[in-house]
């Protein structure tokens, strides 16, 4: 999307108006007579005065946060043009066209024309929103949130994540828990800049997102921080892709402490439902957060600890069984 | 002694804090004109050395601040940069300190240079050191933002110069936040909520481990007031703020030939740090003034006027600017003292209700119940 092609879109949309609001009244003034004041009707005038309006704020919007393509050029000619209609028969209000004949035609054409276009374009935003669905679907399974979305990497935040684990553990069904850091990314940060540490955080976004299945749910949980959910996981899938991560994040030129778990399902009583479930996702989040610090603890020492560390990984395991 | 800073004074480096947040905004490409909007700050000033802005303008900025940033994480991101890009004068001290217990004399010295909003106590316990935080210069109405920041900070500096993540437990004067996760990532999971005051507690042997790049200079401390220092220490656990009790001693440490110690390099860098506290206009906030004479004495709202040589009723307005009431920090003083007399096995709820000036037990533990909505026995070795 290419911001000075955007601008001169949105110049050329406001000229456009500004010279047909000044114009045609100008046009008008010169051919016919204003109606007196008294045989104003301005309960009409008010009325489509606003749908005037209403219908520039319209424009506005579309041209403001759609990219630019095909689908928007139809909405925002559709609308113009609707807009248009709606100020040609505010003017009407005021003087008395009658007089002139092309001018009648010109009034009347507008605004069908313009719904015309407009429902064109919109049935091409259709098809283009389920391209999109489907392009999203790869990030996020659930509805979109846009107030839960993190600004920096366009994943879902930690609020998102634990209201997806509650609804998992209110489902009874197995699921794995991976939760990842960056080691020494305060460093990253000093050494190559916030912009740089910026870039990392979004690219290793987009490759978590790439790399997990469709089913699974990857958010940003808290700084450098992620964590992944992984439906209907088996312990043997939550360790190969714990392990798998902890690799590729290589290739980042950073490495990643990686712990996980693997809660058991269990069956809840049906009244206090949502409450457990919403206190087990707490307990759980902390415990990642827990295993995380110790892991942390042992692997900024030495190297060789480290690996101490990991062996000891799969009693997350036992522990939660 | 020197004025008490007001909601109003200039007393706030405008090249620290406030340089930082317009910087994370100019960076996440949101609108720094917004932010300053209000503020009576303006982007050139921020580039001029020597630039101060009041309370009143740095509460406005923040207000500005926390309503644009689209997600939770604004202070810890600024914690994070305090050591490269807050510090100011005490950068060099902070990274000659032998130890994170020098270091934390040292910051405390002089941490009116870069967080004047700041308050701490500290109390030895049998393991561990606690430190209370209080805030001052009414920045309490950002509570939260402000314990996030200055631990943040905290954790960032003690990763930074110890090589290893910090470990401690805090607990916070507020229940849990709807950012929790951060919470996790930078503070560790040891944190509990709805304390009555904010407590950190870090173990003694975190404290005396050697810093990285003390080891690469002669293992000297920054401390010039060490005889003092380990004095205090050796006292049996007497109340010990941390606070000098006269602003003048700090004066006099300053005005001691030092120079001629085994201290030299050091002691240059930390000299930029007190040449700067001494230009200073002001060495305290007005709340935390107050507090620092609270201590030592109880005092009604009169007396404490005629001691700042100001009339009552311009210290009630004084204090209603920044949001405060005097009565709240008498309460305040007075629940300090009653959790360090807590934490003293050989203290009773009886003896502690004279100390304080209650009339007799049941009326401190009445008060006590209305400052923190639990009985004394509750935080009985609190800060043990």
């Amino acid at each position: 999307m290419g911001t000075p092609a955007k601008s001169l879109r949105l110049a050329s949309v406001y000229g456009l108006s500004l010279l047909i609001i000044f114009i045609v009244p100008l046009f008008l003034w010169q051919s016919t007579t204003a109606k007196t004041v008294a045989a104003v009707d301005w309960f009409d005038v008010t009325t489509e005065g606003a749908l005037f309006i209403l219908g520039m704020c319209w424009l506005m919007v579309i041209v403001s946060v759609r990219p630019s393509g095909r689908v928007t050029n139809l909405l925002i000619a559709g609308l113009s043009s609707y807009c248009l209609g709606c100020y040609l028969d505010l003017l009407d209000e005021i003087f008395i066209v009658k007089t002139i004949p092309v001018y009648n035609w010109f009034e009347k054409m507008p605004t069908p024309v313009g719904l015309l276009v407009l429902t064109c374009g919109l049935w091409l935003w259709r098809d283009e929103q389920t391209v999109v669905n489907r392009q999203l679907q790869t990030r996020e399974q659930f509805h979109r949130e846009h107030q839960l979305t993190d600004g920096l990497t366009l994943l879902n935040d930690a609020k998102a994540f634990e209201h997806h684990l509650i609804k998992q553990l209110s489902q009874n069904q197995a699921f794995g828990l991976i939760m990842l850091d960056i080691d020494n990314f305060h460093q990253y940060n000093q050494n190559q800049g916030v912009e740089e540490g910026d870039r990392l955080l979004s690219q290793l976004a987009l490759w978590l997102s790439s790399t997990l299945r469709n089913q699974d749910l990857v958010c940003r949980y808290a700084g450098d921080r992620f964590i992944i959910l992984l439906r209907g996981a088996i312990p043997p899938l939550v360790s190969v892709m714990a392990e798998q991560i902890q690799q590729g994040i290589g290739a980042f030129g950073c490495s990643a402490s990686v712990v996980w778990a693997l809660p058991s399902p269990k069956v809840l009583p049906l009244q206090t439902h949502k409450a457990h479930a919403k206190e087990e996702a707490a307990t759980l989040l902390q415990f990642l957060n827990q295993k995380m610090s110790q892991q942390k603890e042992c692997r900024s020492p030495a190297a060789t600890q480290a690996q101490a560390c990991d062996t000891q990984n799969p009693s997350t395991l036992s522990e939660l069984n | 002694m020197r004025a008490l800073a007001t909601w109003q004074d200039k007393c706030i480096d405008s090249q620290l804090l406030v340089a930082s947040i317009v910087g994370l905004f100019k960076q996440r490409g949101l609108d720094s004109d917004k932010l300053l909007r209000g503020t009576g700050i303006f982007t050139a000033d921020i580039r001029k050395p020597d630039h101060l802005i009041s309370p009143k303008q740095l509460s406005r900025l923040l207000d500005n601040a926390l309503s644009l940033w689209p997600s939770g994480d604004l202070s810890f991101l600024l914690g994070q940069l305090w050591l490269p890009s807050q510090s100011g004068a005490l950068t060099a001290g902070i990274f000659c300190a032998r130890d994170l217990k020098s270091l934390g004399h040292f910051w405390h010295k002089y941490h009116w240079l870069t967080q004047p909003w700041l308050q701490t106590w500290r109390w030895q316990g049998e393991q561990e050191w606690h430190f209370l935080l209080s805030l001052d210069l009414g920045m309490q109405r950002h509570k939260q933002f402000f314990i996030e920041l200055s631990l943040s900070s905290l954790t960032a500096c003690c990763k930074q110069l110890l090589g290893q993540a910090w470990r401690g437990c805090i607990s916070f004067p507020y229940p849990a936040p709807a950012n929790l996760a951060h919470y996790y990532k930078y503070f560790g999971t040891e944190l509990s909520f709805d304390a009555p005051l904010c407590r950190i507690s870090m173990a003694k042997s975190l404290l005396c481990q050697p810093l990285l790049f003390a080891s690469h200079l002669e293992a000297h401390a920054i401390d010039f007031t060490g005889s003092k220092y380990t004095e205090q220490l050796n006292k049996p656990a007497a109340l010990q703020p941390w606070e000098h009790p006269h602003a003048s001693t700090l004066d006099r440490h300053f005005n001691e030939p030092l120079a001629s110690t085994v201290l030299g390099p050091q002691l240059t860098m930390a000299k930029n740090a007190r040449q700067a506290l001494l230009a200073h206009g002001f060495r305290h906030g007005l709340a935390a003034g107050i507090r620092l004479k609270l201590m030592q004495k109880t005092l009604s709202l009169p007396e404490m006027a005629q001691l700042l040589e100001i009339s009552p009723a311009t210290l009630k307005r004084r204090l209603g600017e920044m949001g405060l009431s005097y009565g709240q920090l008498v309460d305040e003083s007075r629940l300090i003292k009653a959790l360090y007399f807590l934490a003293e096995p050989e203290q009773d709820a009886n003896s502690i209700a004279h100390s304080l000036s209650f009339s007799d037990a049941s009326n401190f533990r009445r008060s006590f119940k209305r400052w923190t909505g639990q009985l004394p026995a509750y935080f009985r070795f609190w800060l043990a």
